[in-house]
C-alpha cells in the first residue's frame, strides 16, 4: 500500500470519507501541525492530543484501512451494496479512469476523538461460512485500525450483502479470433 | 500463538499422521481459517477445533484417534486447551479397493 507512510505523518483537514481525494491533498511530514492549508476549516476527523500538538485522522483514511483490512481477507469477494458496486464496476471500464477498486468503497466510519466504529457492507463467497469470513473480517481491521491510527474500535458492523457464485457471470464464448 | 500460525502447525501436523492423505475440503461449507493474505483450508479454529481430513486408510477409526491425538499436542505446544473434532471428508478410492480385496 503505498499510502502507508502518508497515514502516518499529518492528515489533511478534509474530513468527508469521499471516493475523490487526490495524491496533492495529503500534507507532507511530521514538521508540520495540524494547521490546515490555506483556510480550510477544521472538520471530522480522529484527534489525538499531546502536549506537542495534535494530530488529525481524517475519516477517509479510516475508511480506507478498514476497507483494504476488509478485503484482505480472502472470503471477502467484493465490497459494497449492490449500486456502489454497480457504480464501481462502471467507472472501472471507462479507459483512463484510476484503474483501481475504490478502496472505500463499502465502508462508512464515524470517527470520534479516541473511537471509531466502522460499517462494512461486504460480498462473501457461497459456500464458505459467513460467519468465519466475518470473525476474520472484525479481527483484521479492528487490529489494522488500532494499529495504524491509534484509535481504539468500538463495534465493527458488517452486513452481508450478497454472496457471490461461480456462475453468476457466465464469460461469453468468444465468437471470433 | 497467532491464529494463522497456529492453523499452518496444525495443518503440517495432521498431513504429517500416517493414513491422512491431506485436509479435507468440507462437504457443503468450506472449512477453514480466515487470515489477510490467505487461508487454510480444513482447519477450522472453533470451539471444538474441527480437522477436516481425507483418509487413505482403512479402517477409520484408528486414523482419526492418531489425528486428535496429534492435534491435541499441537494445541498442548500453543497453550490452547480446546478439544478437537476430527471429520473425515472423504476416503480415497484405492484405500477402499484394497480393502474389499484383501
Amino acid at each position: 500500500m503505498p499510502e502507508a507512510n502518508d497515514r502516518a505523518k499529518e492528515a489533511t483537514s478534509e474530513g468527508r470519507s469521499v471516493a475523490t481525494r487526490t495524491a496533492s491533498e495529503r500534507s507532507s511530514g511530521l514538521a508540520d501541525t495540524g494547521t490546515p492549508l490555506g483556510s480550510r476549516p477544521m472538520t471530522a476527523g480522529a484527534s489525538l492530543i499531546t502536549d506537542a500538538g495534535s494530530t488529525r485522522i481524517s475519516n477517509g483514511v479510516v475508511a480506507k484501512i478498514a476497507g483494504l483490512a476488509a478485503r484482505d481477507i480472502p472470503g471477502v469477494f467484493s465490497m459494497g451494496t449492490g449500486m456502489a458496486r454497480r457504480v464501481g464496476q462502471i467507472r472501472s471500464m471507462i479507459p483512463g479512469g484510476s484503474g483501481e477498486t475504490n478502496a472505500m468503497q463499502g465502508v462508512s466510519v464515524e470517527v470520534g476523538e479516541k473511537e471509531a466504529a466502522i460499517d462494512l457492507d461486504i460480498v462473501t463467497w457461497y459456500g464458505q461460512s459467513i460467519v468465519d469470513i466475518s470473525e476474520a473480517v472484525r479481527r483484521n481491521v479492528t487490529g489494522q485500525v488500532a494499529g495504524m491510527t491509534g484509535l481504539k474500535v468500538v463495534e465493527v458492523n458488517i452486513n452481508v450483502d450478497d454472496v457471490h457464485v461461480e456462475s453468476d457471470q457466465p464469460q461469453p464464448e468468444q465468437r471470433v479470433q | 500463538m497467532r491464529r494463522e500460525d497456529l492453523a499452518h502447525a496444525l495443518a503440517t501436523a495432521v498431513t504429517d499422521v500416517p493414513g491422512v492423505a491431506a485436509l479435507g475440503a468440507g462437504t457443503g461449507i468450506e472449512p477453514a481459517t480466515y487470515f489477510p493474505g490467505g487461508k487454510v483450508v480444513g482447519i477450522r479454529l472453533s470451539d471444538p477445533v474441527e480437522v477436516h481430513i481425507v483418509a487413505d486408510e482403512v479402517p477409520l477409526p484408528p486414523v482419526a484417534v492418531r489425528v486428535g491425538a496429534a492435534a491435541h499436542a499441537v494445541l498442548a505446544g500453543a497453550g490452547e486447551d480446546r478439544a478437537v473434532q476430527v471429520i473425515i471428508d472423504d476416503v480415497v478410492a484405492a484405500a477402499l479397493e484394497r480393502r474389499h480385496r484383501s
